[in-house]
């Protein structure tokens, strides 16, 4: 966008009232990647802190090689990530040859189990069960439409690891679902 | 590209016209590859309308509480013209009045019978000056020097910082 390049110009002269249009242009982007990363409201909130931090700081040394978008979500993306590392894992990865998904057991209230069983529910709940830097992958791919090409600046991933994490975590979500939802991928399917 | 691969790029609208015909013609003829299909357009139908997070109200000025503080003039304060100018005439005022004050005690005249006149006259001017406008220019004499002192102490700063 012409009007972030603008900003970070008059933000670089001094103006700290350009770097806040930014700040609230962006907030809602970087703290869902922190969010999607550490799957934690307060971490989330210092990562995408952080995050901005590093961007003001850090601002004379964007080249504009790619979209201010992009440059801003690679420093939240990194950000996130070092606060996960710091932390012992906990779910598996697809590339630990194991789908990630760990749906919980049905054993909810009747009430629970009718709000969960949609599609949506579902979906949203295997997105949260997905290994932290890959439900951060996806939601790269779909919140902002960012392209596989933006995605691998983001996160320093070759394009075709970016093509295939991104196919393994979606069929992965797929075939949850339809082990999930036997008695009524029928219907779904006859619309 | 397998089959599944192929159903999601056609779910995503990515497929050329001969991989759209592909899959139609496979999802015609396999119930199967029919209910991928629509599974695989349901998510993708949600997560397409994903939501964002959003953070607390506060987010935005704890941001800008942070952020550590910048220079805040990016041009000098003085132009260096103005700053040349007025050490010269500080200089020059500072010289006329030594060897006014060195004349009006009947010391030699260093420079001369040509100089002696000439500062005879500068004497004579700033004895007719008023004390009220010599108070006045001493005053602008000690804000240009420290509006100099600022200048350079902010631009040290400009320097150390992270720019």
């Amino acid at each position: 966008m012409d009007n972030d390049l603008h900003l970070v110009k008059e933000t670089l002269k001094g103006n700290q009232v350009s770097f806040r249009v930014l700040v609230e242009r962006y907030r809602d982007y970087v703290f869902t990647i922190s969010f999607k990363v550490l799957n934690n409201r307060e971490e989330s909130e210092e990562a995408a802190q952080d995050a901005f931090l590093k961007a003001y700081r850090g601002l004379a040394r964007f080249e504009q090689r790619s979209k201010f978008a992009t440059w801003l979500y690679q420093i939240a993306w990194r950000t996130a990530i070092d606060r996960l590392r710091a932390r012992p894992p906990k779910a598996m990865s697809v590339d630990e040859g194991s789908i990630a998904l760990q749906l919980p057991d049905a054993a909810d209230s009747p009430a629970q189990q009718l709000h969960r069983k949609t599609i949506r529910a579902f979906t949203h709940q295997a997105l949260s069960c997905l290994k932290p830097e890959d439900a951060a992958l996806l939601t790269l791919y779909y919140l902002n439409e960012q392209s596989v090409k933006e995605i691998t600046v983001i996160t320093g991933q070759t394009e075709s690891n970016v093509k295939v994490r991104l196919f393994r975590l979606r069929d992965a979500m797929k075939n949850q679902l339809m082990r999930m939802l036997k008695s009524e991928v029928k219907e779904i399917a006859n619309g | 590209m397998n089959v599944q691969e192929l159903l999601w790029k056609y779910a995503e609208g990515r497929c050329c016209p001969k991989e759209r015909v592909e899959v139609e013609q496979l999802t015609s003829q396999n119930a199967g590859l029919q209910q991928d299909l629509a599974i695989i357009r349901k998510v993708q139908a949600t997560l397409t309308t994903m939501e964002l997070e959003q953070p607390s109200m506060r987010f935005v000025q704890q941001v800008m509480e942070h952020l550590p503080k910048r220079h805040f003039a990016a041009e000098p304060l003085i132009k260096p013209f103005w700053k040349k100018t007025f050490w010269i005439a500080l200089a020059a005022s500072m010289v006329a009045v030594f060897f006014s004050t060195a004349t009006g005690n009947a010391v030699a005249d260093p420079v001369g019978q040509y100089a002696g006149a000439v500062l005879a006259a500068v004497n004579v001017a700033l004895e007719a000056v008023p004390p009220m406008v010599l108070q006045y220019f001493v005053l602008v004499i000690l804000t240009f020097v420290i509006l100099a002192v600022l200048d350079k102490t902010l631009s040290l700063r400009k320097h150390m910082n992270f720019f």
